[in-house]
């Protein structure tokens, strides 16, 4: 294995410790501007938005921790997400956000905001933004920019601060600089595959939401350039996948480096804590309002809680021309329903198109390694024949 | 030990279905619908509804459900989605196989001529997607929002968007039946047949408060699926004639059970599958679920009634009435929302003596905060209650014993708390 140089190491680092401490980054900025934190969940919420009001939008994400406390509440056939959400609420852990703001992505998620509020006082009262989930439909998109609407108006009573046009345009193109820095990381990773671990990618990924995006631009901008020395090492023969899934959460490690170590190479991703975070752009030519509207209804990975007539299955299959891929390794979180639809219909996709596909269910608080390891390398050594 | 003393009426119910599912494969256009879908909209359309989650609840309750979800698990549908979906897409793939000498003929699935949706939860939509991708037909879908705010002018403002969708579907309708334009006089009688139907259940439900209660709220469960699906005039006569065996019962003072002991409410959807087991089990030991949330038409706190004072129902506007219903399903609605309207109100009119509370395995909406709806049962009524985690239509997810030992032990608290109130 390359061994990177010491500054890279460095950074990286920083990455892992912004993305497993989102606290850390929210307190400082907080000290910092004695603006509000809102936590959000779903990639749904704009998130301009809220920074053009002078708060600090943070994607809650799950934890690598066991579930405890949220056992008493929430039953085991619930998401690991909304298991770990509701824990990190029990523990106090979420305290550091002054407001939440979800999005109504899913029958759980939307059941949460009340869930939270029952189960602890340690969570004020979530707030919910309804996006009509029929994004092809006119009467669904008047819904939604009817909502939106009333959606900057909350948000300026949230935060004391009118929301103008010129800081919401200011606002979409900070948010569009880090996007296009890490559509450029991602340009790299399908050009030189190996170049980074996915784990290390899904760190970077991971503490960009979580952290100002000015700050995270500016460590995207030192990553890229440091990147440039590596380019020159030699890049990875394995074979080249792309992993789709995790909806809600962070992939799991154990998926990433089991698929590594199996002799893949993840060259592209369609995950949550991956391209879904940053794949649609705003139009900056549009009002500002209008490029976030435009980017709910245009979104360039289909989400299984919305609607739309595309087959997923056929975004998939471009996502893996255009990453030179052999192959997709789909990671279903357990009890993400609307997920199993999605998936079975991509499934009877990639079967008829002959797209060599491998499905891995994760489960929060299990990491069936041994078992993972093997079918990864029966699927890898399947794409040899 | 108690005997089930069934309303004679609920014997009609299979035979009706079986006579309304039979006459779908002659009809000009089929319409599948999932979700809460305007259902009495279709007729006057000249389209036929076919209610994709009444029709796997039929097969479960049928005892045949099992075959459909291990063929649909076998080809890639996951065991944790939605057991009406796991019955109707293994059933569906199953055709699909000509598999046909392996489905009994009253389960035969007529092919949809279009599909619609009233999608409360992404499950429904993406349910419906993977459909139109098998049958590639129309399909139109129906977005019900979540109610997060219990203000009368924002529920109207839901009810009117979701009465903008239903215009659009008047007319999705009419393109695809080939009708040349829609009857609105037929919806409205339609509607007034809903109204009708309304009003029985409605003294339905007052009758169940009595003591000892005339019919079981199994009757009432059992006898959903013409309310759901046919919403017609011989759906509201099939009412209006389990009405009348209640009066005449309470009359005689005759009890669905000879000694009415435990009087239970009943929180979720039932385990159609193990609806008999449940009535008998029940019975044995003198107890009976007199009242429930679900499958109980036209109860008051209903947002129709308070957009349409007083019943919910306008009858020169039929899509508002229709869609003011639909925005206030207790599933569109907040946690304080389904305490008082799912329980609170229950508890207190209906003598109950303990709760039942079902948290289908694969049916999400309806179990996140069952727990703590549990326990504000016990803090804020003094009386027990269960959360059985079960499911509506996989009987994998259901074990009899344990479901016995939990029920005997749930009465055995009530009689407990009895002695120590003497």
């Amino acid at each position: 294995m390359e061994i990177l140089n010491s500054d890279l190491q460095k950074l990286l680092e920083e990455f892992r410790f912004r993305a497993k401490n989102p606290s850390v980054s929210a307190k400082a900025w907080k000290t910092k501007t004695g603006g509000k934190v809102v936590g959000i969940t779903g990639l749904d919420v704009p998130e301009p938005l809220i920074h053009a009001a002078g708060m600090l939008p943070i994607v809650l994400l799950d934890r690598d921790e066991d579930v405890t406390l949220a056992n008493e509440h929430v039953e085991m056939h619930q998401c690991g997400y909304i298991r770990s959400l509701v824990d990190q609420a029990l523990k106090g852990e979420l305290s550091y956000c002054d407001e939440f703001l979800f999005h109504d992505c899913c029958h759980i998620v939307r059941m949460l905001g009340d869930a939270l509020h029952t189960f602890t006082d340690k969570v004020k009262k979530v707030q919910f933004a309804y996006f009509s989930p029929l994004l092809e439909y006119d009467t669904g998109r008047a819904q939604v920019i009817k909502e939106m609407g009333k959606l900057k108006k909350r948000l300026e009573r949230l935060s004391g601060n009118e929301i103008t046009a010129n800081a919401l345009a200011a606002s979409i193109r900070l948010f569009n600089r880090q996007k296009w820095l890490l559509l450029s990381l991602y340009e790299i990773r399908r050009a030189y595959p190996g170049i980074l671990k996915a784990v290390e990618v899904s760190h970077i990924v991971a503490s960009g939401m979580c952290m100002p995006k000015e700050e995270h631009i500016q460590l995207l901008e030192r990553l890229l350039t440091l990147l440039e020395e590596e380019k020159k090492k030699p890049i990875s023969t394995n074979k080249r996948i792309v992993v789709h899934g995790s909806l809600c959460e962070c992939c799991d490690d154990y998926v990433l480096e089991g698929i590594e170590a199996a002799g893949g190479v993840i060259v592209d991703d369609d995950l949550y804590v991956g391209s879904r975070y940053f794949n649609t752009l705003y139009d900056e030519a549009l009002p500002p309002l209008d490029a976030l509207l435009q980017a709910y209804w245009q979104r360039v990975s289909p989400c299984p809680t919305r609607f739309e007539e595309r087959n997923p299955g056929v975004y998939l299959e471009e996502l893996l021309k255009m990453a030179n891929a052999e192959g997709i390794v789909m990671v279903v979180v357990k009890f993400c329903e609307a997920h199993d639809y999605y998936y079975f219909t991509a499934h009877r996709y990639f079967e008829a198109a002959g797209i060599s596909e491998l499905l891995v269910e994760t489960e929060h608080g299990s990491a069936p390694e041994g078992q993972l390891k093997t079918r990864l390398q029966a699927f890898i050594e399947s794409m040899e024949e | 030990m108690g005997k089930v003393n069934r309303l004679p009426c609920t014997a009609k119910i299979s035979p009706m279905m079986d006579e309304y599912y039979a006459g779908m494969k002659d009809l000009n256009c089929l319409c599948w619908c999932i979700g809460p879908s305007a259902y009495e909209t279709m007729e006057a359309a000249g389209v036929s509804c076919f209610q994709c989650e009444s029709s796997s609840a039929r097969i479960a309750g049928g005892g045949a459900a099992t075959p459909f979800i291990e063929y649909g698990q076998a080809r890639g549908v996951s065991p944790d989605m939605c057991s009406y979906a796991k019955i109707n897409i293994g059933l569906v793939l199953m055709q699909q196989d000509g598999k046909w000498d392996q489905i009994e003929e009253r389960y035969h699935l007529p092919k949809p001529d279009i599909i619609v949706c009233g999608t409360i939860c992404p499950s429904m939509m993406q349910w419906a997607h993977l459909l139109v991708q098998i049958y590639h037909v129309p399909l139109f879908v129906i977005d019900i929002p979540f109610s997060y705010d219990d203000s009368l002018e924002a529920l109207r403002e839901d009810a009117l968007y979701v009465k903008e969708q239903y215009d659009n579907l008047l007319k999705f309708l009419i393109q695809h039946s080939g009708q040349k334009e829609y009857h609105m006089d037929q919806l409205i009688e339609q509607n007034a047949c809903c109204r009708e139907m309304d009003f029985y259940n409605r003294n339905i439900a007052e009758l169940l408060k009595t003591v000892p209660a005339p019919a079981s709220f199994i009757d009432n469960a059992v006898s959903m699926t013409p309310g759901i699906s046919m919403r017609n005039q011989k759906a509201a006569d099939f009412y209006k004639e389990f009405m009348e065996e209640m009066i005449d019962r309470v009359k005689k003072g005759i009890g669905s059970l000879e000694n009415e002991r435990y009087r239970i409410m009943w929180r979720g959807n039932f385990p159609w599958f193990k609806i008999g087991f449940l009535s008998r089990l029940l019975a044995k030991h003198d107890a009976l679920l007199v009242t429930g949330e679900y499958g109980v038409y036209g109860t008051k706190e209903r947002t129709a009634n308070r957009l349409i004072p007083p019943d919910g129902y306008d009858r020169n506007d039929p899509l508002f009435s229709i869609a003011a219903a639909n925005v206030g399903k207790i599933y569109a609605a907040t946690y304080e929302h389904k305490w008082r309207c799912e329980f609170a109100q229950y508890i207190e009119e209906y003598s109950i003596d303990c709760v039942i509370i079902q948290a289908p395995h694969t049916c999400r909406p309806w179990t996140l905060t069952t727990r703590d709806l549990a326990k504000r049962v016990e803090q804020e009524y003094g009386i027990p209650a269960i959360v059985l985690e079960a499911d509506h239509t996989d009987p994998a997810y259901f074990n009899d014993a344990q479901v016995e030992t939990r029920i005997k032990a749930l009465l055995e608290t009530v009689d407990a708390r009895r002695e120590n109130q003497q």
